[in-house]
């Protein structure tokens, strides 16, 4: 290598190669390229080294991490710097927990959805709304204690839910120990018949003793009738809940996981139902792992808070392993659509059997159709193959708890259970009573 | 994940300006266009799955905290990577602090990196076979010294110029220049397993 130090020399050409010499040193580095085989050797290598570099795999963010990333914005959003410490602190740990808890898929997924713009709806609960995103009551506090109860006792409700905490009672069922096969029994019976099963379990025993429902608090079962001309109801919120069985090894973290989140977790609800901080209408999807004997208070958190007249479907699925033998409890899918307080107070429930969502691509969810006119030609569904290891399935959505308590319980890998929160119904279209058996 | 669309056609400085202001949606994309880079880099400036998880999400968060007291006098991005690769170098002193070897001091010098090539024949103009001069150059890359590695990174992968590169480290555009040209010459000299020719010496 000729004039200069090598070093300085090796510097220029590999400037030269990025373009970021000065002119003048640049032409001078031309000249002696076309001197030096040496140097040409060596600008070659250079530029290999370069190349090779570039063409390294790029490696895209991890699904964790895009989802702890989103969870990050948004939640900031939400919060404003007041949370900060909490949040970077709790978000770190979220991340490290999810990524630990990747076996269970998506532990802790918060997406969200901006709300189709432009469509504006009467919004009786809006004042409502507002209120609760603005100022927290002060039961939100009250969700830790909720979510930390034993499985071994009825969850303590909280004062407020007493009136209307059915639904708490009734997911409070997953966690008790199961009692008698014949208790499952009950939940594997064929999907028509699902909901007198349903009604035969509700006086049993193992519920919590708590008072009735009062008619007045509960208002009918206003179906909306959902002809196929009826407008769509839009989606305000989707609660997804991966329900991790007791025993799972992913118990564990999803319980560190509510732990960790805390409060402010269990109060995001809130202000996810459809309004922000900002007023902007929107919806959003929440995803969160909840172990099975805590479902019943997050329900019961949840349910407080939903503005009145939300209507409410479910959807569970079920992600199992390898399938144990014995009948199924109920292989199929189930769709309850009533306004909020109403399947809250455990009144009306309509549930469409459907073929599994692995026969023949049927199955698929379809939250506005007529569906109880369907109920009655949908041929009894057919189970799931037993040899399907990681097979999805769906149930009713009574029919989750009892896979839970069922010896189908360490196939259980989770219970996917979807919750949609749909737009109240508008009060100038009075809701036509349904034609719910 | 529905976004509003529009995002999509804002410039980071819109979005900036946006998100300044409280719009999440709008951090939220700003995260979602920076997302896999700042990870990639990161990941090449630690050569660990769960350090580079960790960088990031940190990175996004410092940002999201300063983003107030942002001024757009340089890119978004340029600003995003540097505050990653000051937590790298932070995080790379902490760790020195930790242990009694440093990794740096002997990775600065020519002997932990020029380690010379197995094969002896390889030049890499002759294209030793493609996987393994990748896997070759991953781990000369893993062990050069964290200056010059960030140096490397960001040019040759993230394709930034010296300007941005100094913006970027704090550094001046000559010290850039020079080590660069050393990254450049320790990772040949791994691959060619010529190491009279590394004694190069940033300027």
């Amino acid at each position: 290598m000729t004039p200069g130090r090598p070093d300085n020399l090796a510097a220029d050409l590999s400037a030269y190669l990025d373009g970021e010499l000065p002119e003048v040193r640049a032409r001078e580095i031309e000249q002696q390229l076309a001197d030096s085989a040496e140097c040409r050797a060596l600008l070659a290598e250079l530029r290999d080294v370069s190349q090779a570099l570039g063409r390294l795999p790029r490696r895209r963010a991890p699904d964790e991490l895009v989802a702890a990333l989103r969870h990050q914005a948004e939640r900031r959003h939400l919060f404003g710097d007041a949370r900060r410490p909490r949040t970077g602190r709790v978000l770190r740990l979220f991340l490290r927990l999810s990524a630990a808890a990747a076996v269970i898929g998506g532990c802790v997924l918060v997406g969200w959805h901006v709300a189709d713009r432009g469509q504006t709806r009467p919004r009786q609960t809006a004042p409502r709304d507002y209120a609760l995103v603005d100022r927290p009551t002060p039961e939100a506090a009250a969700p830790p204690e909720l979510a930390r109860a034993e499985h071994d006792g009825a969850p303590a409700l909280p004062q407020k839910a007493a009136g209307a905490g059915t639904l708490a009672e009734q997911l409070a069922e997953a966690a008790e120990p199961l009692p008698t096969d014949a208790a499952l029994a009950h939940g594997t019976v064929a999907d028509d018949d699902a909901g007198t099963a349903v009604a035969a379990r509700e006086p049993e025993p193992m519920l919590p003793a708590a008072p009735a429902p009062a008619p007045s608090a509960a208002p009918a079962p206003t179906v909306a009738a959902r002809t196929p001309a009826a407008r769509l109801p839009r989606v305000l919120a989707e609660v997804e809940i991966y329900v991790v069985p007791h025993d799972s090894s992913a118990h564990a973290t999803a319980r560190c996981v509510l732990a960790s989140l805390g409060e402010a977790a269990l109060s995001d609800e809130q202000d996810r139902m459809g309004v922000t901080a900002a007023g902007r209408e929107r919806s959003t999807v929440v995803r969160r792992a909840v172990p099975a004997d805590e479902v019943a208070a997050f329900m019961a958190d949840l349910q407080a808070r939903l503005p009145e007249q939300t209507t409410v479907t479910m959807q569970p699925s079920v992600q199992a392993g390898a399938l144990p033998r014995g009948a199924p409890p109920t292989a199929s899918t189930a769709e309850a659509e009533v306004p909020a307080r109403a399947l809250m107070a455990g009144e009306a429930e309509r549930v469409r059997a459907d073929a599994p969502r692995r026969g023949a691509g049927a199955g698929r969810y379809s939250a506005h159709r007529d569906i109880a006119a369907e109920d009655a030609v949908q041929a009894p569904p057919t189970p799931p193959r037993r040899s399907d290891a990681g097979a999805a399935f769906e149930l009713t959505w009574r029919g989750w708890r009892a896979a839970l308590q069922s010896a189908w319980r360490p196939a259980v890998q989770r219970v996917h259970l979807r919750i949609m929160l749909l737009e109240p119904a508008a009060p100038p279209a009075a809701p036509t009573p349904s034609e719910h058996p | 994940m529905n976004r509003e669309p529009s995002n999509f056609d804002r410039d980071d400085r819109e979005l900036v300006a946006l998100a300044q202001r409280g719009a999440a949606d709008a951090f939220g994309e700003l995260v979602a266009r920076y997302q896999d880079r700042v990870y990639n880099t990161c990941y090449r400036l630690c050569n660990d799955r769960a350090e580079a998880l960790d960088l990031t999400q940190t990175t996004f968060m410092r940002a999201l905290e300063a983003l107030p007291r942002f001024e757009a006098r340089a890119g978004f991005y340029t600003w995003l990577f540097r505050i990653a690769v000051n937590l790298a170098l932070s995080e790379r002193r902490a760790r020195l602090r930790r242990r009694t070897v440093p990794l740096d001091a002997a990775a600065d010098t020519d002997s932990s990196s020029g380690r010379p090539g197995r094969s002896g024949s390889a030049n890499p103009a002759d294209r030793v076979e493609q996987r393994e001069l990748r896997q070759r150059l991953e781990a000369a890359l893993a062990e050069l010294g964290l200056e010059f590695r960030v140096a490397v990174v960001l040019r040759d992968i993230e394709g930034l110029d010296y300007a941005q590169i100094a913006e970027i480290i704090g550094v001046p555009v000559g010290t850039v220049k020079s080590r660069i040209a050393r990254g450049r010459m320790l990772l040949r000299a791994a691959l060619v397993g010529e190491r009279n020719a590394v004694d190069t010496r940033p300027a």
